[in-house]
């Protein structure tokens, strides 16, 4: 096997760009995504310790956490059209007042 | 053994490089590609590391539904242009 | 619709995710002793999807080990429940109407000779279920 330690550069690799998008962008789809890179980070250090204990719980916990995700992002889509329909726009920052 | 070391490097570089794509490029719809991109290399990693049936998850679920939702919603809010109706 | 660009003040704040993985990365290759090195593995000849079901709904038949996931299973069972809900919720125009009027025929005129046309004048109450 290679190393778990390659395994957890890159999974904490893929969790930094993630949150180098969240922290730079201002567009509301562009957190989505990485959001969605952050979950696949958590989702290899999952896989790879389960492959190196040789326990199942962590394929079985990455596969709620697939399941938890696609639903995030459901939730995540419907909080976007309302933005997009009430401000006209997907910048994070113009949402700045509680009602309209 | 050194030839997996290799598989993973290559893979891990793919990875990566799709990420950095996703956060770094301009075009909203040119991201949500690398996106796909990115899922299924981590796919080809969870492939190497015995969960065949996770990958097939990945690829199932995030490739073929959150992927798609994304492009729906990147296609609902574009505004190339003013003429176009605005109406959700 | 393009971003915000390489507009350098907004970049400003990537640098703590950069610094971030700096971090990991010195903790992890300071780490990387531990690890005993042959890694275990799953046993050969027994079926992991197999196994994942059973570790899925607590059933005591598998040959690699786990912990039983049957209460997390119904857990999230109740939160996709809760999230589906949400998205229709959030994906329904509010101006339009409450939630079921996507399973009506939005108040379309009544056509003549309908057996409901009762009250041709108002126009506040004209067919549909609004």
């Amino acid at each position: 096997m290679v190393p778990p330690e390659y395994y957890l550069l890159l999974s904490s690799g893929l969790f930094c760009i993630g949150l180098f998008g969240i922290l730079t962008r201002r567009n509301a789809l562009y957190f989505l995504m990485s959001v969605e890179l952050m979950l696949n980070a958590a989702n290899i250090n999952l896989v790879a310790f389960s492959f190196y204990w040789g326990n199942l719980t962590g394929q079985t916990f990455a596969l709620f956490a697939i399941a938890l995700a696609a639903a995030e992002v459901a939730v995540g889509i419907g909080i976007i059209l309302a933005l997009y329909r009430n401000f006209g726009d997907v910048d994070v920052m113009q949402a700045a007042t509680m009602r309209w | 053994m050194v030839y997996e070391t290799i598989a993973f490097a290559l893979f891990a570089l793919i990875t990566l490089g799709f990420s950095m794509g996703v956060v770094l490029v301009d075009d909203v719809f040119h991201a949500s590609l690398l996106l796909g991109g990115a899922l299924l290399s981590v796919a080809v990693h969870y492939v190497m590391l015995q969960a065949e049936f996770i990958a097939a998850m990945q690829i199932l679920v995030y490739v073929g539904g959150v992927l798609i939702l994304i492009t729906f919603a990147v296609m609902l809010t574009r505004r190339e242009t003013e003429t176009e109706v605005s109406s959700v | 619709m393009t971003d915000d660009g390489p507009d350098s003040s907004s970049r400003k704040p990537g640098l703590a995710a950069i610094a971030l993985f700096g971090v990991l990365a010195a903790v992890v290759l300071g780490s990387a002793s531990g690890f005993s090195d042959p890694a275990t593995g799953f046993p050969a000849g027994e079926s992991i999807i197999h196994n994942i079901g059973y570790a899925l709904f607590d059933i005591d038949l598998g040959e690699i080990p786990s912990e039983g996931f049957l209460a997390a299973f119904l857990i999230i069972a109740i939160a996709l429940d809760v999230a589906l809900d949400s998205a229709v919720y959030l994906a329904k125009q509010e101006d339009e109407g409450t939630i079921v009027s996507a399973l009506t025929d939005g108040g379309q005129d009544i056509v003549d000779g309908d057996v409901a046309a009762t009250d041709e004048t108002d126009e506040t109450n004209r067919g549909g279920d609004r």
